[in-house]
């Protein structure tokens, strides 16, 4: 086991390194100067060579491109991802406030998209055939085709405009004011949750299915063993794999924010940093937000690949 | 057979779904074009609602040394109190907080104050200087301050703090600081700029960001970095906070010289990017004013629900073809000429941005001092164009491409049209900010790059800055011989010498270097209980009137 969790971190840190290249090298690609950007954005209409000599060396852009990737680098493992070109600011503040923004809007989507989809799913599978089968498929299928944006302007239409008890916009931070961010943020958990609920209700319905089929849990049955106790000791147990996969890729993505959501109910988290860096040709922007949200990945993998072996005592590392 | 007659029921479904999910649902509009004085169709507040499609009347009276009457009801006079929630669709670019940096930004005048202010048709109203003289040989300006002004700090505006403000100016290189060359303080509230070189635009550019005054104190206090993030000014409003993507708040500053003043509690901004949330939050009444940077069928829905419309024309669209290039079809005069009268405008308008723009034949817009109502421009003929065309040798007409990152496409897909009528095949090519930056400062190669020019109250300076062979910008549209001068000759007088911006114009526009299209602006949308907020009245089109601004019950 230790020596496969060794293995794994330098397999991570090797997928890292050429995360970091393909990177740098694909923002240097893309077409159009960060500088001149810069300098639109900025409305200077007669900057002279100098200036933009001057602003390519406060960027480290005058260098080669293999100093400015060890430069880069070199930082980074040091904690500091670089200064953001659009916004004069360090990109590591930058992610440091954006990151939990984003983590608490994933999170609680994530949450509620498990607490109401994964039961909602074994129902539906133990159900099967069934008015409530029929329901739960139905709602899942459901989910699954709207589009998050468009279900994002439906609630706010309702519950903003309409009923008007909920607000259309805006983040605040539960350690602010615990009531305003709840109140802001049921409208964006409810859209990140949906999508959720549903993809949860097709795979813990087809898991659960499958082990509900085998042979041992119809021994159980015939045993006698109550319901509840035979699918949560049983059939869940044995079906979960494929659910902790699922659940990985999600935590996974939540690092790396929502852009539709952040963008339609104005919150500041990653997702829009991200685009906005892209957008601007940011370099040290996406590079760290990239570094960040690979890292996030690779240690979730790493975390529900370890957890195969916890819950089924067949896997073994070697 | 159940269950295949569900399945049959459930395929038509989907497919009848996505059939209907793909159909269009906006309604085509028929309505005109918006005249200067449009009449609201269904306005439920007392005040009919009209869209503004020049800049609104000013109604602003000279700097006020009366202190305002409040607490009144009734939306004649102002009231105090309340705080006014805007929306924009995006934040300051990069550090905001101070003018000698930063060049451009939409929400200086809350905090920060030039010193004189200019309006759309380039009256100059004393605001922190409160006269000016200009030496009879031109060789420099003389600013009298206005006294008893103080900052959010606390510290005094004075001639010292004049004088540092404008060499942090001109130590930052601002392009129209280049002729300065001293400033020197007569007295405590006196100061001169030197000049090297008058240019009659000198004090419409006091009146922008160069003009804008910070504290001094703060700069030796804090220092730089500070000061970029936290803007200190003599504006009726201190800077409370900036949540980057999020807001921006101000409020009011209880130490303001205009006594009275003023009438709000605070300000705060939303930066919502989507424009379906900033509708949302309007007519929901989480903010009362909502701006777009053009305009939209959405502002069209929002003024038949009783909101005020004001659309300021802020640049012209236009065409520009790699005119420098002499390999290019466009090296040749006719060639762009020709483009000219293959664009039906009238039409163009009716389909771009909610159909508030107005057609362009000409750069400057009617309102400004140089729009010459006596030229006509080259007007919709295709036959024309297509002459032209077999003139300059290409009778079977050409390829070529159509750029632009800030053209909808469907004003694109018009254009394109039009100049396939006329034997011009062109591709588009929605490019991104950074590619257009690239072109537009490397120059580009058979190609239109479709971009707007800026409005400004004195054209020969706006030309200038934007497009004279010294600009970085547009670098492969070709420069007339003899633009140049004539830019500095309609400069040099006292006063901005028309008829030789007229000329400037004229070189540019018959020489078809660039091709007006049509005069777009930018859009507020705003309840009706605000009001004085001055949208549209400033020669700066994004700078606004916040010290009188009120907000009735």
């Amino acid at each position: 086991m230790t020596a496969y969790i060794i293995r794994r971190i330098f397999q991570a840190l090797l997928t890292l390194i050429i995360l970091t290249v393909i990177v740098f090298l694909t923002m240097r690609l893309l077409p159009g100067d960060p500088i001149l950007i810069y300098v639109s954005q900025q409305n200077i209409q007669n900057v002279t060579q100098e200036q933009l000599d001057d602003l390519r060396h406060k960027y480290g852009l005058d260098k080669s491109l293999p100093m400015q990737f060890v430069d880069w680098i070199s930082n980074a493992v040091r904690g500091d991802l670089g200064t953001s070109i659009t916004y004069d600011s360090k990109v590591t503040d930058d992610i440091k406030k954006r990151l939990p923004v984003s983590l608490y809007l994933g999170a609680l989507g994530f949450v509620v998209g498990s607490i109401i989809g994964v039961p909602a799913g074994i129902i539906a599978a133990v159900r099967r055939g069934r008015w409530l089968d029929n329901i739960i498929t139905s709602v899942g299928n459901l989910g699954m085709t709207i589009p998050i944006f468009w279900l994002g302007v439906l609630l706010i239409y309702v519950f903003g405009l309409k009923l008007g008890v909920l607000p259309v916009f805006g983040y605040t931070s539960p350690f602010e004011d615990f009531g305003a961010s709840i109140q802001q943020i049921i409208l964006p958990v409810i859209c990140l949750a949906v999508p959720a609920i549903a993809g949860d209700i097709r795979l813990v319905r087809s898991s659960m299915l499958e082990v509900m089929r085998q042979d041992y849990i119809r021994t159980a049955w015939s045993k006698g063993l109550k319901e509840n106790v035979l699918i949560v000791r049983h059939a869940l147990r044995n079906g979960v794999i494929p659910i902790i996969t699922m659940k990985g890729m999600t935590l996974a993505s939540i690092v790396g924010g929502q852009v539709f959501i952040e963008t339609i109910f104005n919150i500041p988290g990653m997702g829009r940093l991200a685009v906005a860096a892209v957008t601007t040709k940011d370099y040290a922007e996406v590079q760290g937000i990239m570094l960040v949200v690979g890292i996030a990945v690779l240690l979730i993998n790493l975390l529900v690949d370890l957890s195969y072996g916890w819950l089924d005592p067949r896997v073994r590392y070697v | 057979m159940n269950k295949l007659f569900m399945s049959i029921i459930i395929v038509v479904v989907l497919i009848a779904t996505i059939i209907l999910s793909g159909c269009s649902t906006t309604p085509a509009t028929t309505t005109a074009a918006p005249t200067a004085a449009a009449p609201a169709t269904t306005a439920p507040a007392a005040a009919a609602p009209a869209v503004t499609s020049g800049p609104a009347k000013s109604t602003v009276a000279p700097a006020p040394a009366q202190p305002a009457t409040s607490g009144q009801a009734g939306a004649s006079s102002p009231v105090s109190g309340g705080i006014l929630n805007e929306t924009f669709i995006m934040g300051p670019s990069a550090t905001f907080g101070f003018p000698p940096t930063q060049m451009s930004e939409r929400y200086y005048n809350y905090v920060f104050e030039p010193l004189v202010r200019e309006y759309y048709d380039g009256r100059l109203e004393p605001l922190l200087a409160t006269d000016w003289e200009l030496a009879s040989d031109l060789s420099s300006l003389t600013l009298t301050l206005r006294k008893g002004v103080k900052f959010h700090d606390g510290s005094d505006f004075n001639a010292s703090v004049a004088k540092w403000n404008l060499d942090m100016q001109i130590e930052n290189k601002k392009a129209i600081t280049r002729y300065f060359s001293s400033v020197e303080i007569v007295d405590d509230y006196t100061v001169r700029i030197n000049l090297s070189k008058y240019q009659n635009s000198l004090l419409g550019n006091l009146a922008s960001v160069t003009g804008l005054i910070t504290s001094k104190e703060a700069f030796e206090k804090n220092g730089q970095e500070w000061c970029q993030t936290h803007p200190i000014g003599t504006g009726p409003f201190k800077f409370v906070s900036y949540e980057r993507d999020a807001s921006m708040k101000w409020e009011k500053f209880d130490g303001y010289w205009q006594t009275g003043r003023p009438y709000l509690d605070g300000i705060e901004i939303f930066y919502i990017s989507d424009s379906m949330t900033q509708q949302a939050a309007l007519l929901k009444g989480d903010v009362q004013i909502m701006y777009g940077a053009g305009g939209s069928q959405i502002y069209r829905d929002l003024q038949t629900k009783g909101y005020n419309l004001v659309y300021r024309p802020a640049d012209c669209l236009s065409l520009w073809p790699d005119s420098i290039n002499p390999d290019s079809p466009f090296a040749k005069q006719e060639v762009r000429q020709a483009l000219s009268y293959a664009i039906n405008r009238d039409a163009l308008v009716k389909i771009a941005e909610g159909g508030f723009p107005t057609p362009a034949f000409q750069l400057p817009p009617p309102f400004a001092k140089a729009y010459d109502s006596s030229y006509a421009g080259a007007s919709y003929d295709v036959e024309k164009a297509k002459q032209l065309l077999a003139d300059a040798g290409y009778p079977d007409g050409f390829k070529t491409t159509l750029a632009s990152p800030f053209t909808q496409r469907d004003v694109m897909v018009a254009i394109q049209g039009y100049l396939g009528k006329v034997g011009i095949m062109a591709d588009i090519d929605t490019i991104n900010f950074g590619q257009y930056m690239e072109y537009s400062q490397k120059g580009w190669n058979n190609m239109i790059l479709i971009t707007p020019l800026t409005h400004y109250v004195n054209w020969a300076s706006g030309l200038q800055m934007q497009l004279s062979s010294t600009a970085i910008n547009l670098k492969s549209v070709m420069r007339p011989s003899g633009f140049d001068d004539l830019l500095e000759q309609a400069l040099a007088t006292p006063e901005e010498d028309i008829s030789k911006t007229r000329q400037a114009l004229r070189l540019i526009e018959e020489n078809a270097v660039v091709i007006p299209l049509y005069s777009a602006g930018t859009m507020w949308c705003y309840s009706p209980n605000v009001h004085d907020i001055g949208y549209a009245e400033l020669g700066n089109a994004i700078f606004r009137t916040p010290d009188k601004a009120w907000l009735s019950k």
